[in-house]
């Protein structure tokens, strides 16, 4: 089994256990994108460079014995509509061609704290507007299983990549659907935190009153530390919700026995697809 | 049908959308066609649902008038393709 194959959390006790190095971690998974990005296109850009530049120095913070955070030198990359200082943000827009932000949207100050390696923007629908990931202005995305399937969308390079092992993890946003439909049909984890969780400053807004940033990855144990790193308050989005943020790994128990889920009753209304909602 | 010709050429004028007049006749058609299908809201009956405009419960929030880092005017200004003097130039819109 190859590096980029496993999930974050592993990686992580790799790491701390010596049994890798982040920068074998990060070439192992700039080789997994050497070999299939031509045929799932998940990325706009890629930043290979910065990205063994992040891995270099974690791995030297490891060699002097230091303590490393969950993410710490384990490789994800970024939907392209949320801004990252220095690196272009075009929301897979030809509007956005040239735009490079010139300063970090809160998630990514929050995820830099925590030294992970950023490996670069994700494509998606235009300004997220669209469920297939074939609306970007650049080229749509595959879906890794079958490239004759699309990845769903509009966090469809978010999903693509983490399926494809082009990256370990990814952040999406969602606003009807984005993040939750796109790892539905990629076979990954994705969340929709509920609104307010998640500051939105720094993400190119669709429907302000809708849109969360959330994570995709391969099993729900990093997605709820991932959604550890990036929920909280912030003073720069005044809708972000000022409840205490709980530790969502005590969420991670054995089994799911006795838990409901709730559906609304007005979505079984008329021409609902037979089965989509009642099982 | 919901949307008129003049709908449709308000709509390009305001949207600074130019339609050739041998393809007005499928915009309006697909225009009028997503109009008709939010008639299908009307068909829910919501007189005794409590309207809901956000998940959370939501108010004003407030700060200090308080000076705080931010931006330089270079980086601000970074992305204009059009500047003068520190300032964003756009193309003149409005007449003298």
């Amino acid at each position: 089994m190859r590096l980029y194959e496993k999930p974050a959390h592993v990686l992580h006790d790799m790491l701390v256990n010596k049994e890798i190095t982040s920068v074998e971690l990060t070439e192992d998974v700039l080789a997994r994108i050497d070999e299939v990005e031509g045929d799932v296109k998940a990325y706009l850009t890629i930043t290979r460079d910065e990205a063994l530049a992040q891995a270099k120095a974690v791995d030297e913070k490891i060699a002097k014995g230091e303590k490393i955070s969950f993410l710490e030198g384990i490789p994800g990359a970024i939907k392209d509509n949320i801004c990252t200082k220095g690196v272009k943000t075009t929301c897979a827009s030809k509007i956005l061609e040239n735009f490079v932000p010139p300063y970090d949207a809160t998630v990514m100050t929050k995820l830099k704290a925590e030294n992970p390696v950023i490996l670069g923007k994700l494509n998606m629908d235009e300004f997220a507007m669209g469920g297939s990931t074939e609306n970007s202005a650049y080229h749509p995305t595959c879906n890794p299983w079958n490239t004759e399937c699309v990845p769903g969308g509009s966090s469809g390079g978010s999903a693509a990549s983490v399926a494809a092992g082009t990256a370990i993890w990814s952040l999406g946003s969602d606003t009807g659907g984005s993040i939750r439909q796109p790892a539905s049909f990629c076979g990954v984890v994705g969340l929709k935190p509920t609104y307010g969780r998640v500051s939105r400053y720094g993400l190119v807004a669709y429907g302000s009153s809708l849109d969360q940033i959330g994570p995709v990855t391969r099993d729900v144990t990093d997605c709820a530390n991932i959604l550890n790193i990036i929920a909280g308050h912030d003073d720069m989005d005044s809708t972000s919700s000022a409840a205490e943020v709980p530790d969502f790994t005590k969420a991670l128990v054995e089994d799911v026995k006795g838990l409901k889920i709730g559906l609304p009753k007005e979505y079984f209304v008329k021409g609902m697809v037979v089965g989509a909602v009642k099982g | 049908m919901k949307v008129t010709k003049e709908d449709l050429q308000n709509v390009a004028v305001l949207s600074r959308l130019a339609i050739p007049a041998d393809q007005e006749d499928k915009y309006i058609d697909q225009m009028d066609k997503i109009l008709t299908y939010m008639d299908n809201l009307s068909e829910l009956d919501t007189e005794n649902v409590k309207p809901t405009t956000y998940a959370l419960p939501m108010q004003n929030v407030f700060r200090k008038d308080e000076v705080k880092a931010s931006l330089d005017r270079e980086a601000a200004l970074a992305n204009a393709p059009l500047k003068e003097d520190g300032y964003f130039k756009v193309p003149k819109v409005l007449e003298d």
